[in-house]
């Protein structure tokens, strides 16, 4: 996966930047916009509280921080229950049961240019997860530990990478993110496969082993050669969550994948899908903000900028015209990480018009697709963007 | 005039055999003068005759006393006594929507200055027409003045001093009032007063009084139905430790007597310096307000609440309140032992860290060996000695690994939480309580508040995929940990928000004086499955979930209640630990002060179910302490009508400062062992003057009083009514008749009119030579 995709370069003025989300939570981000209407009001202690942190800004307390300390909400949010909207709620529902009907008898999903394929597992088992589910509890919790069980079943021996026989023939990486992104978020719920721990023991110490000397990451699970961006902002968004779930990651390890992705970006907000290409790619936006967002560069200058593209691209171009794009679902779902980030004032307007691009691009059967008329991967992708205002996976933070 | 004769009738008899002898007498005398009387003319002796005959009969009649009965009418103007109360009441401020207020400087604005002000207006329209009385009355009735009737002028009267009277007795000063003018005609009697009558004759009564006299009683009220102008703070509660960097609330009770409703503001400062204000619309009476702050310097730290003084209020010094609370630096450490990073625990951790009071050590069980642990603090291993775990003052146990950690570790931990510590068992899939229990029976069975089947390990292959509601049971809906929102109706519409759960813990039952919060819904006993329950265990307190999927509630509201609910645990549990006291009981009386004599209501509310649970069966006691020392135990008893309440009564009879206080040990506990709370409370016991007690008029009894006797009303409503009162007094005078009884011959004509018939017949006689 990922074979095909040549993100455009796009120039970005590097800018010193003063703290991301300080400024987004000073210009009001962090507490969503009220909606008005029936939510309880908040009360005195909690708006207090919130203007509190709001003043002091994100945090990652601890020796050896993995989790981010976002500032508190003031008042409960109709964010959720304002984009759920019927037509998104049924645009999900189709989407999970084509996933769930197009489950292989293996339990892996298989898409056109990548059959049997851990990524696309991976990434429909995350939009089963993102649904609320987990391994055996939940409405599709019998699929999802199935998938699940698919890649445990496809570890290669000795290397620890996870990728089947369907993997991108330019290299696996992108699977092995993805799956062991996957498998982190179901391991605290699969006591029936003790060997799990295991498995992301190995898997972790493939990513960091395969980190190259410009300090990024690349499809072959090998640390000689150049890095691309939309790999290395997987793989370092993995490694956060892999010590959120008790694995040891080197924090230099951390600071060059972040070096790297800095390198990357061009003044006007986008990224270089290598740092040293000519054109950016819209798609990659969202990746970059992400990168730097998980590693706790909340305060990175790239970030607004970055954001903002985002932002305008979505307002300034039309549904067909983003609908066009190279892997259109892609960046959508990397753009709703980084969006949902930042902050309702961006998110509920991006989300609205991400929607009906789905919307236009989602077929009767509920899939989606890319260009290369792949659907597994864009339809997981779709579902997870739609099923976002949930709340229910941890990869969507703030 | 009527003629009559005042002698009796046996006088009468004597005065005609009298007169029969005269007659003899005088013919007899006629005969001997005969041959004189020849000389004169027959003229001459019929007047001589006609003379001695009047003489005759003008003695007879005087005899007879004749007299003439004579009625003598007198024409009076009636009488109207206008009483006005000078009783302590009359100094209070006068309703501002008397119009005679609005028009009054604001140093005459008090009740007693607007009757004066009637009374003087009454005095000069009545005056004319009437004997004005101006009385005033407390207990006595007084006389000020009696205008002349048909004045000219009438001048301001001279009250004297200020009203300081001890009491309001309108009945009697009525009666009075009867009693002493029952000699005048009274065309009314008016009475300008604010009707709070505090002693004396039933108003009722002294109404009846007036109706049989057939004398209609006016009455002019002052002061309005509500008490008296006056916004104030009536009590502030807080906490009397905070810690730095934690929220600080205020909640106050303020009652507002302004304006219905008051839009007003209330300002909260620390040192002088304004950290908060919250606009306010208050109606009429008390109200609850919070306001609260963030604690960002230590030390202790004064607070002043202030609300805005308004024009014209009784008191302005009770418009605010100063409060003093110590702002320590002070965490609460919690240690977080989980086994697996399930999805929970992605959750968890964050919202446990964002709390600024909680300082969280997290220890993931099957995290890699040189690891750096999350939290606040990094730790590398489970505590392992009692001295440790005694560090914490919370410890979550998160579907941990029974196998590592030692039986050793869990009774040190059981220490911990026996001594004041909390604990927070979240069941899960992964290990399940069942193994914990097998592990470790003894000391976790005891911990926690539920029975677990020891036997009924996870069953992996189990597929959980038909999702059930969860609901508070009854005492859980009424326990702060379910209380998301302060409202109720607020608090249920979030709860009515939460998604559906699919997996559960099994539980086989609730022990007895556990408190189960939530249970999973079902028409069935059998059904309706404990998922969260809560004990207190000693000094310390133990909450179970048996669910592992919270998350699910980040829908809708994301982190907002979600977050909120752990911290409410963690701050909940540890509690004692924080505020050095447990604050799950207030203690305090029906009011604020007593007069001897009087019966304070003790009250000691519960707060807290778990501890209600716990004192089930125990005898309670409050001690009262008076300035002097003494001391007086009061038996407390559980409130009969079932609320988390126990109720004692304590006869005030010294003056002063008393001191309740409440202590109560836990169940089993050795003396040294730290109370389950120990509070206190003041309350006052003072003289207290009838007068002041009530600010508010009663203009109901005045209306009533005047409608009993057919009188007029008037208050600050219809004030410029004042004519109709005045017309409705009758000016019909009052005339008095008397019957006199003139005696006709005692007096000069009927002498002199003897004189002259004696003298002249004797002066004829003289000249014609008889004599």
């Amino acid at each position: 996966m990922g074979a095909a995709v040549k993100m455009t370069a796009l120039v970005i003025r590097p800018i010193r930047l003063i703290r991301l989300i300080w400024l987004i939570w000073l210009i009001g981000l962090a507490g969503p916009p009220a909606f008005g209407g029936e939510a309880p009001k908040a009360d005195d202690e909690q708006q207090l509280r919130a203007d509190q942190e709001k003043k002091r800004g994100p945090t990652s307390p601890g020796k050896d921080p993995a989790f981010l300390v976002l500032p508190r909400p003031a008042e409960r949010s109709r964010m959720a229950e304002q984009l759920l909207t019927p037509q998104v709620r049924e645009m999900t529902k189709k989407a999970l049961a084509y996933l769930v009907r197009t489950q292989d008898a293996d339990g892996g999903w298989s898409d056109k240019d990548y059959p049997s394929n851990t990524g696309v597992t991976a990434l429909a088992c995350l939009a089963l997860m993102a649904e609320g589910s987990r391994p055996r509890i939940g409405q599709f919790g019998e699929p999802l530990n199935r998938g699940l069980e698919f890649l445990l079943a496809n570890v290669r021996a000795g290397s620890g990478v996870i990728a089947g026989k369907g993997c991108n023939p330019h290299g696996p990486m992108y699977e092995h993110a993805l799956a062991t992104l996957a498998l982190l978020f179901a391991s605290g719920d699969m006591p029936w496969k003790p060997e799990t721990r295991t498995v992301l023991t190995n898997a972790v110490e493939a990513l960091k082993k395969s980190q190259r000397q410009d300090g990024g990451w690349r499809y072959l699970v090998s640390n000689v050669g150049d890095s691309d961006m939309s790999v290395t902002a997987n793989v370092l968004w993995v490694l956060r969550t892999a010590k959120k779930c008790g694995f040891t990651v080197r924090q230099e390890s951390i600071d060059r994948g972040v070096k790297y992705v800095e390198a990357c970006a061009m003044p006007d907000g986008t990224f270089r899908y290598r740092y040293w290409g000519l054109q950016a790619s819209p798609s990659l936006g969202g990746t970059g903000v992400i990168a730097l967002c998980n590693q706790g560069k909340i305060d990175h200058a790239l970030i607004p900028s970055a954001r903002d593209r985002i932002a305008y691209d979505y307002r300034r171009y039309t549904v067909d015209d983003l609908k066009q794009r190279r892997y259109a679902v892609y960046g959508i779902f990397y753009a709703s990480l980084a969006m949902y980030t930042c902050g309702d004032r961006y998110w509920v307007p991006w989300f609205g018009k991400a929607v009906e691009v789905l919307a236009a691009m989602q077929r009767k059967d509920g899939e989606l697709w890319d260009e290369a008329d792949n659907v597994l991967y864009p339809t997981a992708m779709a579902a997870m963007v739609l099923q976002a205002p949930l709340g229910c996976l941890p990869i969507y933070e703030r | 005039m009527t003629p009559t004769i005042l002698t009796s009738h046996g006088v009468v008899l004597l005065l005609v055999l009298v007169a029969a002898g005269l007659s003899a007498f005088y013919a007899w005398l006629y005969r001997q003068e005969a041959a004189t009387a020849r000389a004169l003319t027959r003229r001459q002796q019929r007047v001589l005759r006609t003379l001695r005959i009047a003489v005759a009969v003008l003695a007879l009649l005087a005899l007879a006393r004749p007299a003439l009965t004579m009625v003598r009418r007198e024409r009076r103007l009636p009488v109207v006594p206008i009483l006005v109360d000078e009783s302590g009441s009359m100094v209070f401020p006068d309703c501002r929507d008397n119009p005679l207020v609005q028009a009054s400087p604001k140093t005459q604005r008090r009740r007693y200055d607007t009757a004066q002000t009637i009374a003087q207006k009454l005095q000069e329209q009545l005056a004319r027409t009437h004997r004005v009385r101006l009385l005033t009355f407390s207990d006595v009735l007084k006389l000020v003045r009696e205008l002349a009737p048909e004045a000219a002028s009438v001048p301001p009267a001279d009250y004297g001093a200020a009203p300081t009277g001890e009491s309001t007795n309108i009945g009697d000063a009525i009666q009075d009032a009867l009693r002493d003018m029952a000699g005048d005609k009274l065309s009314g009697i008016v009475v300008l007063s604010d009707g709070r009558q505090t002693g004396g004759r039933r108003l009722d009564d002294a109404g009846a009084q007036a109706t049989d006299a057939r004398v209609p009683v006016h009455t002019v009220a002052f002061g309005s139905e509500f008490p008296l102008r006056d916004l104030r703070i009536d009590e502030v509660v807080a906490e009397p430790e905070v810690s730095l960097g934690d929220v600080l609330s205020f909640r106050l009770k303020i009652t507002n007597q302004i304006s219905a409703p008051l839009a007003t503001k209330l300002t909260l400062l620390e040192e002088g310096q304004k950290v908060n204000e919250k606009a306010l619309v208050l109606p009429r009476g008390e109200s609850q307000v919070t306001i609260a702050t963030i604690a960002e310097a230590e030390g202790t730290r004064e607070f002043r609440l202030v609300l805005p003084q308004y024009d014209d209020e009784v008191n302005t010094e009770n418009n605010e309140a100063t409060v003093h609370v110590k702002v320590v630096k002070r965490t609460l450490r919690v240690l977080l032992i989980a086994g697996n990073p399930s999805r929970e625990y992605f959750y968890l951790v964050p919202a446990l860290l964002r709390d600024p009071v909680v300082e969280l050590a997290t220890y993931l069980q099957c995290a890699d060996i040189d690891y750096t642990q999350q939290g606040n603090v990094s730790i590398e291993r489970l505590p392992r000695s009692i001295e440790d775990w005694k560090k914490y003052d919370v410890v979550v146990l998160f579907d941990p690994d029974p196998n590592k950690i030692t039986t050793q570790q869990v009774a040190e931990m059981e220490n911990m939480v026996r001594t004041g510590g909390g604990l927070m068992v979240i069941a899960g899939r992964n290990h399940g309580l069942a193994k914990l229990i097998q592990v470790h029976a003894v000391k976790i069975r005891e911990l926690l508040p539920v029975e677990i089947d020891k036997n009924d390990l996870p069953d992996y292959f189990q597929v959980f995929s038909q999702p059930f509601a969860s609901e508070r049971t009854p005492k859980g809906r009424g326990h702060p940990l379910m209380r998301l929102e302060r409202d109720d109706r607020a608090n249920e519409a979030v709860w009515a928000t939460f998604p559906k759960l699919y997996w559960h813990h099994p539980v086989k039952q609730v022990k007895p004086r556990s408190i189960s919060l939530l249970e999973r819904s079902g028409s069935s006993p059998a059904e309706r499955a404990c998922l969260m329950a809560i004990h207190r265990y000693f000094e310390g307190a133990v909450f179970y979930s048996g669910l592992d999927s919270l998350w699910l509630w980040r829908y809708p509201y994301e982190s907002y209640d979600y977050d909120r609910f752990w911290t409410d645990v963690i701050r909940y549990l540890g509690e004692t630990r924080l505020r050095g006291t447990q604050s799950q009981v207030a203690l305090n009386t029906d009011r604020a002060s007593y007069a001897p004599g009087e019966e304070a209501q003790l009250r000691l509310r519960i707060l807290d179910p778990a501890l209600m649970a716990q004192l089930e069966g125990q005898q309670l006691y409050a001690s009262v302490t008076s300035p002097a020392k003494e001391v007086q135990m009061v038996p407390l008893r559980p409130d009969p009508a079932g609320e988390m309440l126990y109720l004692g009564a304590y006869r005030a009879r010294r003056v002063g400062s008393m001191l309740v206080a409440a202590k109560q040990a836990a169940p089993g506990a050795s003396s040294e062992a730290k109370p389950l709370f120990d509070v206190k409370h003041t309350f006052q016991v003072r003289m207290q003057s009838l007068e002041a007690r009530e600010t508010s008029a009663d203009l109901a009894a005045m209306k009533a009083l005047a409608g009993q006797t057919k009188g007029v009303y008037i208050d600050y409503r219809n004030m410029g009514e004042l004519d109709r009162l005045v017309k409705a007094i009758p000016t019909d005078p009052q005339v008095l008749s008397e019957e006199i009884l003139v005696e006709v011959w005692d007096g000069s004509i009927f002498l002199i009119l003897f004189l002259a018939l004696i003298g002249g017949e004797w002066s004829l006689r003289k000249l014609w030579g008889l004599l």
